[in-house]
């Protein structure tokens, strides 16, 4: 009898949910309410701002994640390139090389890298792990031994205020980097939802057969979704030299968990291209407001990853899983 | 249609690098065999210590854990359906914190009593795993992604900090035993039951789900349960890496295994196992493990900066996976396939 | 037993009970939906212990359905299976059914090609931990079997994926033998046995029968059911039509059986046929080997020109269509295109596109259909750069550009945003054509195109098929349908065993005729 009614009701969730990420809003609000009410200093302007500021980090990192998912990849080099961007940039700087110079450098570097691994991924059919775990590795191994894992370079002041909390913006109470994380956000949602780019990495996430049947070049897909990725890693990298001021070796490590979580907790699907960057970037928010929760409440770090392994398998739980076997006879 | 006198279809006159292709598929271990001689060559030249009847039990004690975690990462890819275990690192930890920090303090530490919890609890959490991927269908990478968030989380809570340990037993399986290197042991345990293993049914129905399971599907093989097994499998081993690695550092620290992930992955490919399954074993990984650990070695003997290292393994990585995928791409199925 | 063929207007015949001791098995009533595809519609069939019971149909007609039902693949929606006199709802597994005596051979090669001949032909049968029977045991039977069936019985410890396939195949066999089924279902095993080795096989099977053992044999042969059948049932379109004894049909009449009335099918595109073909030819093959071994092919296909590919399933159709759109390689010979007033090669995909020659895939979900994306995005993908402003997609323009084709194919989708998946296969199917269509190509290569399309969205099909053709499009289509090729075709060309074995024009071929030349010898007049 009450399956009668649930089954129904799950369904109709799951329709909408599919077309927008309602759970994910539920969600957000909820967590913010909670800590609101339970925390002192929660809801203070100081308080969101460092939220804010957090998230942009994650959701940067994450948003060539995002990209790499939909076609179906995932891309583990993403905290080896934070770290590699986040060192060359203290140590460019602390050599006072322009800033442009080091974004250029340290960009096309990373451009280069993902672009490797799309191809030997797509090229040789290997799994997209394996690859960028083996990438990554050598990117980070060759950034430290080339600084020598101790950098005391410098960052210019402007850019150490860009990444302030409490700095603003025209006179409205945004920290800058929020404004850079919101305009690629918006530059995200028109290449992939309104540029042919968008509908064909879309296409080859969807069904890659298809997609290269109906003249889609899916090699340059992968190449450049994961040049992609890699670039917004280093984005992430250079941004945390600022807000920490000098390099460290292992800054990207969590991100690692985290960029694959805030894409999976947007309710993007792992499998068939089904998703999008607003959904990371909920997902991002969810994130940081969940562990600034956990965190005022003394919940240690390792009961964070511990909630956020099990969430991953709720949400996947859902959505994400395979063709049984009697199916492929 | 093609006579059945004609029953191999390899000619006489067929190319030396599909021959070679062929030799590598039935000797999966070879290369990695080759490699490791040359390698315990080179760090002879270097480092004539290197080879030293004192200095061996001490390496092979600090290779057992490498050799482990590649053979406990083998089950789940053997078994294919794009199987991977990649919280095997994460529960050689747990089994070592585990250990040192819940067994021995609490008069648990007899090697009769912490070696069947330990292999008991790692098998748990590979059978957790296993139903994951066979019964709730998860795709592997994720299901063994989050219980990796899950363990390294656990293990996090376990020993924040790395905590010693008095002397004990397992630092004889670092070193040696009665004059036989500890290693023998551990790895070599499990090296001898893998070769009763072979023999068993279960290894292979193990092949036989990993090359197509479709096929076994079709024949009556029970494709959950053997995949459940697998991961299981691979659970205890990694447990059993677990104490290997308590032998080395004498202390409970989770700083450690994160680095296992990509070595025990870069030891399977090298040692031949196919990343699509079916093709594969122990041997080739242990071998494997031994190469990974031999660039290590080779590499700080020459004084190379230890990030350097890192590099290595990454490349060593790549290349053999990327070696291994063309290797795949010369059999005769997969060209009739590609039609 | 019966003299004069029985009407069939209803649902499933009557079957001769004779005995009820001699059946061992019976299929009451079973019927198996896909989706909207009704692939059983209450099937009935008996099997009786110590025969060679044959099962004959076209395609679609259930048989395949029916086989993977009682293998334990899939599950009936209603019916009873009754097995020695036991009533079962359904056959869990394969497990299971093994278990239950009834052990299949799968129209698919199934082998584990890096597993020994061995291990192959032992597959499934050990437990989880125990094994079946000692290795040497297992060796010397495997051996036996493969010996009763092979001239050379091959190295048993070589990988099954090197050896041919008639090899493989018989590996599949043994697999089954050594089980010792009391039921062997046997589903167009013979297909890629050569003569020798089908021969030993009939013998194993005589054999079989004389110790009690029963039968299923489905084969497209009428010379090997007329050799071993000692029944024969037709299905059709998802019932079971009749079951008759040896020798009491004639090809012809199992045809008939096969095919149901003659009606007449209403001809499309005969009017102007003179006037749309074209004199200028525009893609040819020249010696066109689709397997090693079969007969060269020479074909020549006319703008403005309707060309059918007919035949039973893997004949060898399919990898020509797809030889012609550079997607497979022919084992000989070449294809060349004149679309561009020169002689092109055709080698390669892009070679195709190159050419204007486009391919509309078979399997709609694996090779057309996007699922996540909407019906507006799988209309427009491979000329979406016809509504490009500085990079950015308008889709006011797509939307235009569609609405053309929805009117042209009346297609159903009252969303253009929405989900395609909210579509019925048929306008699913509309708008992958219209899709192709909007590239303009000069030839249309269709690989079964109304596969599981309702007969209203087939014709609005048909209708632009043939609006195409008349502006000088060629068209080449492969069907496994025979009712479209007569409807539509200017020439049909059946494929049998990889060659072309019968070419009909407009207006020669009757529905008969057609299917006895997919069947072969003894069933043509």
């Amino acid at each position: 009898m009450i399956a009668d009614y649930t089954r129904p009701l799950i369904a109709r969730t799951q329709e909408t949910q599919r077309r927008f990420p309602l759970l994910q809003i539920v969600a957000l609000i909820a967590l913010f309410l909670w800590g609101t009410l339970s925390l002192p200093a929660f809801a203070q302007r100081s308080s969101i701002d460092s939220m804010l500021v957090l998230a942009s980090f994650l959701g940067i990192a994450a948003a060539g994640q995002t990209v790499v998912i939909l076609i179906g990849g995932i891309d583990l080099s993403v905290p080896s390139i934070i770290t590699g961007g986040n060192l060359m940039t203290t140590l460019l700087g602390g050599k006072h090389w322009s800033f442009g110079a080091i974004v250029a450098v340290i960009l096309g570097t990373a451009a280069l890298v993902g672009a490797v691994n799309g191809y030997l991924a797509h090229h040789h059919g290997v799994p997209a792990l394996i690859i960028t775990l083996g990438s990554g590795s050598v990117v980070v191994g060759s950034v430290l031994a080339g600084t020598h894992a101790s950098v005391y370079g410098s960052v210019p002041g402007w850019f150490t205020r860009f990444v302030s909390p409490a700095s603003t913006v025209a006179g409205l109470h945004v920290p800058q980097v929020v404004v850079l994380w919101i305009v690629l956000t918006l530059v995200i949602g028109v290449v992939l939802h309104l540029t042919g780019i968008g509908r064909r990495l879309y296409a080859t996430g969807a069904n890659e057969r298809a997609a290269q049947l109906a003249l889609v070049r899916t090699e340059l897909v992968w190449v450049g979704a994961f040049a992609t990725s890699a670039v917004f890693s280093a984005i992430t990298g250079i941004l945390l030299g600022a807000w920490s001021g000098t390099g460290e070796q292992s800054i990207g490590d969590p991100y690692l968990f985290l960029s694959i979580a805030a894409v999976i907790v947007g309710g993007t699907s792992l499998i068939g291209a089904r998703g999008d960057y607003w959904r990371t970037v909920l997902g991002s928010l969810i994130l940081i407001v969940l562990t600034t929760n956990l965190v005022g409440h003394s919940y240690s770090e390792a009961t964070q990853q511990i909630v956020l392994g099990l969430i991953i398998l709720a949400v996947v739980g859902t959505y994400g899983r395979d063709r049984a076997l009697r199916d492929r006879i | 249609m093609t006579s059945a006198s004609s029953v191999s279809i390899v000619p006489p006159g067929v190319s030396v690098r599909a021959w070679l292709a062929s030799a590598a598929r039935e000797y999966t271990f070879v290369f990695s065999l080759v490699l490791t001689i040359a390698l315990v060559i080179a760090n002879t030249v270097v480092l004539p210590s290197f080879a030293s009847w004192s200095q061996i039990p001490g390496e092979l004690g600090t290779l057992a854990p490498f050799a482990l975690a590649a053979m406990a990462s083998t089950p789940a890819i053997l078994v294919g359906g794009g199987g991977i275990d990649l919280s095997i690192a994460p529960l050689m930890g747990l089994s070592n914190v585990v250990l040192v920090i819940a067994l021995l303090p609490h008069g648990l530490g007899n090697p009769a009593i912490a070696v069947p919890l330990l292999l008991l609890l790692g098998g748990l959490i590979g059978a957790i795993n296993g139903v994951l991927v066979a019964v709730l269908r998860y795709p592997p990478v994720i299901a063994t992604l989050a219980v990796y968030f899950v363990l390294g989380g656990i293990d996090l809570r376990l020993a924040p900090n790395p905590v010693n340990s008095y002397p004990h037993w397992t630092a004889e399986l670092a070193t040696s035993l009665w004059h036989v290197p500890g290693t023998v042991l551990t790895v070599g345990v499990v090296l001898l039951c893998w070769f009763f293993f072979r023999r068993t049914a279960y290894y292979g129905s193990l092949l036989a789900v990993g090359d197509d399971d479709v096929a076994a599907f079709s024949a009556g093989v029970d494709v959950a349960a053997v995949r459940i097994l697998a991961y299981a499998l691979g659970g205890v081993l990694a447990a059993v890496g677990g104490i290997a690695l308590t032998g080395t550092i004498q202390s409970a620290d989770i700083t450690v295994w994160p680095s296992f992930v990509l070595i025990a992955l870069a030891a399977v490919a090298l040692g031949g196992t196919a990343l699509g399954g079916g093709r594969g074993g122990f041997l080739g990984s242990a071998l494997g493990a031994t190469a990974v650990y031999l660039i290590q070695t080779l590499l700080a003997a020459l004084g190379v900066d230890v990030f350097y290292v890192q590099v290595a393994f990454g490349a060593v990585l790549l290349v053999a996976v990327v070696a291994g995928s063309q290797l795949g791409r010369t059999s005769p199925m997969w060209r009739e396939a590609r039609g | 037993m019966t003299e004069s063929l029985p009407s069939v207007a209803s649902d499933s015949a009557p079957v001769a009970r004779r005995g009820e001791a001699d059946v061992v098995l019976r299929v009451e009533e079973v019927t198996k939906r896909f989706g909207s595809t009704e692939a059983l519609r209450k099937c009935s069939f008996e099997l009786r212990k110590g025969e060679v019971h044959a099962i004959l149909g076209e395609n679609g007609s259930g048989k395949s359905t029916l086989v993977k039902i009682l293998a334990g693949v899939h599950r009936p929606d209603s019916g009873v299976i009754n097995l020695w006199g036991v009533d079962r709802h359904r056959i869990a597994s394969p497990q299971a059914a093994i278990d239950a005596g009834i052990v299949t051979v799968f129209q698919e090669v199934l082998v584990a090609g890096q597993r020994t001949v061995a291990d192959n032909v032992w597959l499934g049968s050990d437990g989880l931990l125990r094994k079946a029977a000692p290795d040497s045991r297992k060796r010397a039977r495997a051996r036996e079997v493969l010996a009763e069936l092979l001239d050379e019985v091959p190295d048993l410890d070589q990988p099954v994926g090197t050896l041919p396939l008639s090899v493989r195949q018989a590996c599949c066999i043994g697999r089954a033998l050594v089980r010792e089924p009391k039921i062997l279902v046997l589903d167009e095993s013979t297909s890629a046995l050569d003569v020798a080795t089908r021969d030993s096989l009939f013998e194993i099977l005589a054999r079989l029968k004389a110790t009690g053992g029963s039968v299923i044999f489905i084969s497209h042969r009428m010379d090997e059911i007329e050799e071993i059948g000692d029944r024969v049932t037709v299905l059709r379109s998802g019932v079971s039509i009749d079951t008759l004894d040896r020798g009491t049909a004639t090809a012809r009449e199992l045809v008939e059986l096969m095919t149901g009335q003659e009606q007449l099918v209403p001809e499309r595109g005969a009017e102007d046929a003179a006037s749309r073909i074209r004199s200028e030819v525009v893609l040819r093959t020249r010696g066109v080997r689709v397997r090693p071994g079969a007969a060269p092919i020479d074909l020549e296909v006319r703008a403005g020109e309707l060309v059918g590919l007919a035949g039973l399933e893997g004949q060898g159709q399919d990898r020509f269509l797809r030889i012609l759109g550079g997607l497979a390689a022919p084992d000989d010979g070449a294809v060349v295109c004149s679309t561009g007033g020169r002689d092109a090669a055709i080698q390669s995909a892009k070679d195709a596109v190159r050419n204007r020659i486009v391919y509309v895939p078979r399997d709609r979900r694996t090779e057309s259909i996007f699922e996540s994306r909407s019906v507006l995005d799988n209309f427009a993908l491979p000329t979406q750069g016809r509504d490009e402003t500085l990079g950015v997609i308008v889709t006011r323009r797509t939307n235009r550009r569609f609405r053309h084709y929805v009117d042209r194919l009346r297609i159903v989708a009252p969303r253009h945003r929405g989900l395609i998946t909210t579509l019925s296969g048929g306008n699913q199917q509309k708008v992958v054509t219209a899709r192709w269509l909007a590239a303009n190509p000069a030839v249309l290569l269709l690989n079964d195109p109304t596969r599981g399309v309702d007969l209203g969205a087939k014709r609005d099909i048909y209708d632009v098929l043939l609006e195409v053709a008349k502006a000088g499009v060629a068209v080449v289509m492969l069907s496994t349908e025979v009712d479209e090729h007569l409807e539509l075709m200017d020439r049909i060309l059946v494929f049998r065993e990889g060659e072309i074995t019968a070419e009909s024009r407009r207006g020669e071929a009757t529905r008969r005729g057609l299917v006895a030349s997919f069947f072969g010898s003894g069933a043509d007049e």
